[in-house]
This record gives structure tokens, C-alpha cells and sequence, in this order.
């Protein structure tokens, strides 16, 4: 379940957050939203994405530390 | 015939007679008997061997004087083969003689054939050795095991004799500490077979290995090694026995039926040395071949470690190797699977940003859109929503137009 829209986005776990976008995106796409609150949905789920990107960024950078090239052997 | 002759015409007489009968000498043979050469002539009788009773027995006097005593000694020493004793057969040639003095006819020796006593000895020593190969005795003592290193030595020979020291000598002069027993026995003449009998008999029950020896001799001194008892003690003889008798060409009959047969009884002596020499030389050949054994066996163990250690080393190194290919395999395909896993979940960020980008009231803004509140906040989203007079808020990039409704047309309505 996604936590508290309210809860800073960089104190979310990488789960939580794609979870919260998940459900943003599917309440954008269902729901009748008012602009102000689509506007809040839109920045929180952007920042929630940029959250994301950058967790997703680390753990790769963490993955090519971690294996080298992690070319084939030949 | 009325006339009475005197003793000495009758003998006379009688001896005319025999000269008349027997002009030359004669060949006669047969068992000495009664030998006597004390002085310098030789006197026994002969007489035939195979009579059943004594006093049926034929009895010739024989007389052998000093000088052909002489000429038949040098022809015996030159055979060595015959040496006149009590019971050997003879063949002797002399002249046949009444002797008055005696009233006896008796046989005035001059020669002896030394080849027919040497043929009936032959022919006695064969006839012996096929009785002992029909009842098996030829091979029995050399069936018994010969003890690998003999301490207890059992001497059947005559005691005080040469043979006696020189077995002594030999074996004393060796290093071993026999343990020598002197069985005392006659190795020459009528008694001596069954002395030897009882001797070997005596020996055999208390020792482990039996010798018997004596000095070298005529053929006919060594008789009592071709008697059938001496033999058939040696055969059965429980313990080995080792037979050396002097003599340099043929050999007796306990020769054939002992364990061991040498020339000499020194020889005999040094038999039983080289026995323990020989376990001795085995003992130390097996204290070497145990320390090379060990130590083959240590170097080829150290070779085979060495060997399962390489073997070890290359199933590791392979083992090794390919772990290190597959861990490399699984490394690259775990930086693989993440990336994939990134890649999909970047995406799915992309898509989701997308999605976001699209709904953003600030984009459609930008591109003209705009949305409008009635004063009470509620979202026009038809003229029929509101009516003239009715104030409007509405949102555009650039910020807001507040207006007042003048008309409200719906659509179908416009012209």
C-alpha cells in the first residue's frame, strides 16, 4: 500500500515509492480529479519518479562497482 | 694191504697224492674267515659264504708267507680297493699242500684277484640299492627337513680316530656354538654295522641332525657303508643325516640313502657350518631387504603423495578454474539480470513520468488549454453549469481571469 502522500518522497524505499506512482498513475487514469489536486498528484508522482531514477541510478552504479564490466567470460 | 706205514710214510703218501691231483695252482674263492696276521705271514681260513650251518661249512686253510704276504699287500695297495678282512669274499691262487705236521691240507697263497672281491661287492651293493629303491628308502631321509640352522650335532664314528679330530677341528674352528655328542661305534669289520646301527639309533633320538664319518680306506674298509642295516638305519633315521666317508671314486650304499653325502669328514663339518653361515647370510639378506623394503616403500609413498598431491593441484586448479568461469558466467549474468531489472524498471519510470508529464494541468496550460471555477470552486464543464451573472475564475499559463457570465450557449445552439 502506498504511504502517506505526505511523507518526504526521500525517506521512501524504492517499492514504496513506484507503488505510490503506480497508484497515482491509475487515479490520474480513472479518476475525475480537480486541477489542484492533479497538479499536486502530478508533482508529487514526478518527484516520487525522480526518487526512483535516482535510487534506480545508485543501484546501478552499486551493480557496475560491484561486477565490473561483467562482460562474458571468455 | 698188511703192511703197517708209518705216519710219516702215510703222510707222505697223501701228499704224493694231492701233488699227483693238483700238479698246479688253483684258483679257489671264498669268505675269509679266522684271519690272523700277528708275525710275518698271514693265516685264515676260507670258507663258503652262503653254507647254512657252521659246522656243515667247508673250511680251507690258507697260508700266506711272508714274501708273497709282500707281493699280494702291493697288489691290494695298488687296486685300493681290497683290504683282507674276516668275512670278505676272495678269490685266491695258490698251490694245495698235505702239511704233515698238522695232518691237514691247507693252500699255500700266492696271489689274490682284488677284481672279484670288488665284483661281489658290486653286485651285493646293487642288489642292496634296488631292494632299498623297491621299499622306497633311497629318497626317505632326504625327505626330512634339514634343520635351517643345527645346533645339537650327534657323531656316530670311532672314537679317538683321525676322522673323529678332524670333524672336531673343523667345527670347533667355526664361530657356531655347536653342541657336539660322540657317538661311539666301530667303522671297520664284522661288528661294525650293528655298532652303527645302535649308534645312529642312539644319536637320532636326542640330536638334530646325525653325522656319520669315518677316514678313507680300501673298499672293503668301508663295507659296513654298504651293509643293508646301516643303510636301512640311515633311511629311517628321523632326523637328516649327513654321510662322509673317505673315499674318492665310488660310493657306498649309505651315500645313496642319506640326506647329505660328502667326501670327508671334514667336509661333513663344513656342511653343517655353511648350513649356519648360510641362515646366518639369509637372516642378514632379510635384515637388508626389510630396511630397502622400508625404504622403497617410504620413497614410493613419497612418490605416490607426490603424484596424488600434482594430480590434486591440477583437479584443483581445473576445479578452480571452471568455478571461476562459472562464478565469472554467474557474475555476468546477475550484472546482466540487473540490468535487465533497472533497464525494465526505468521504463516503467519512463512510462509512469510520461503518464505524469501528460496529466500535467501546467503543460495543457502551455499549450492554450485553460480550466474555469464557478466563484464557488466548481469546475465548469458545460454551459449548463452556470448561468448570466455568474462569476468565473479561470486558470491559464499565465495565471487567472476572473469574468462574469453575459450568455451560455450549448452546443447545437451556436450559429
Amino acid at each position: 500500500m502506498p504511504k502517506d502522500p505526505n511523507v518526504d518522497v526521500d525517506e521512501l524505499s524504492y517499492r514504496e515509492a513506484i507503488s505510490e506512482v503506480e497508484a497515482i498513475v491509475l487515479s490520474l487514469e480513472s479518476e475525475s480529479i480537480d486541477v489542484d489536486e492533479l497538479s499536486a498528484k502530478v508533482s508529487r508522482g514526478l518527484a516520487l519518479v525522480a526518487h526512483c531514477r535516482t535510487r534506480l541510478d545508485a543501484v546501478t552504479d552499486e551493480v557496475d562497482r560491484l561486477v565490473g564490466d561483467g562482460d562474458e567470460p571468455s | 694191504m698188511d703192511r703197517t706205514l708209518t705216519v710219516t710214510e702215510l703222510c707222505g703218501f697223501v701228499a704224493g697224492v694231492i701233488d699227483e691231483v693238483f700238479p698246479e695252482e688253483v684258483w679257489v674263492s671264498g669268505s675269509i674267515s679266522g684271519l690272523n696276521r700277528r708275525g710275518p705271514h698271514a693265516y685264515f681260513s676260507l670258507v663258503d659264504p652262503a653254507t647254512p650251518s657252521d659246522r656243515q661249512r667247508a673250511s680251507l686253510p690258507v697260508v700266506l708267507f711272508a714274501p708273497e704276504r709282500a707281493r699280494v699287500n702291493a697288489m691290494l695297495n695298488r687296486t685300493g680297493a681290497v683290504r683282507m678282512d674276516d668275512g670278505l669274499e676272495i678269490k685266491v691262487r695258490g698251490r694245495i699242500q698235505y702239511y704233515p705236521p698238522q695232518g691237514r691240507v691247507q693252500l699255500i697263497m700266492t696271489m689274490v684277484d682284488p677284481s672279484f672281491t670288488v665284483g661281489q661287492l658290486e653286485l651285493a651293493r646293487q642288489a642292496l640299492l634296488v631292494e632299498l629303491a623297491t621299499a622306497g628308502l633311497l629318497e626317505t631321509n632326504k625327505a626330512v627337513p634339514l634343520p635351517v640352522a643345527p645346533r645339537r650335532i650327534g657323531l656316530v664314528t670311532s672314537s679317538g680316530s683321525a676322522a673323529e679330530a678332524d670333524f672336531v677341528n673343523e667345527l670347533r674352528s667355526s664361530r657356531f656354538p655347536f653342541q657336539l655328542t660322540r657317538y661311539d661305534s666301530r667303522v671297520q669289520g664284522p661288528e661294525a654295522p650293528a655298532e652303527l646301527v645302535a649308534a645312529i639309533a642312539a644319536a637320532a633320538s636326542r640330536e638334530e641332525i646325525v653325522v656319520v664319518t669315518r677316514g678313507g680306506g680300501a673298499r672293503t674298509d668301508l663295507g659296513a657303508f654298504d651293509e643293508g642295516d646301516v643303510a636301512r638305519a640311515i633311511a629311517r633315521c628321523p632326523v637328516p643325516v649327513v654321510v662322509g666317508v673317505g673315499h674318492e671314486v665310488d660310493r657306498s650304499v649309505a651315500d645313496e640313502v642319506a640326506a647329505i653325502s660328502v667326501k670327508t669328514p671334514t667336509a661333513a663339518a663344513g656342511y653343517l657350518v655353511g648350513l649356519v653361515e648360510q641362515f646366518e647370510a639369509r637372516v642378514e639378506s632379510a635384515q637388508r631387504g626389510l630396511v630397502s623394503v622400508a625404504a622403497f616403500s617410504t620413497e614410493a609413498a613419497s612418490t605416490q603423495l607426490q603424484a596424488i598431491e600434482g594430480r590434486l593441484h591440477r583437479v584443483t586448479s581445473r576445479a578452480g578454474a571452471r568455478a571461476d568461469a562459472d562464478l565469472t558466467r554467474h557474475v555476468h549474468r546477475l550484472a546482466t539480470a540487473a540490468r535487465s531489472q533497472l533497464n525494465g524498471l526505468r521504463m516503467g519510470l519512463g512510462v509512469a513520468e510520461a503518464t505524469l508529464s501528460a496529466s500535467d494541468p501546467h503543460r495543457m496550460f502551455q499549450r492554450g488549454w485553460s480550466t474555469t471555477h464557478t466563484a464557488t470552486g466548481q469546475l465548469v464543464r458545460s454551459p449548463a453549469d452556470v448561468a448570466a451573472g455568474t462569476t468565473l475564475l479561470t486558470r491559464t499559463a499565465g495565471g487567472s481571469i476572473t469574468s462574469t457570465v453575459d450568455q451560455t450557449k450549448t452546443t447545437g445552439e451556436e450559429t
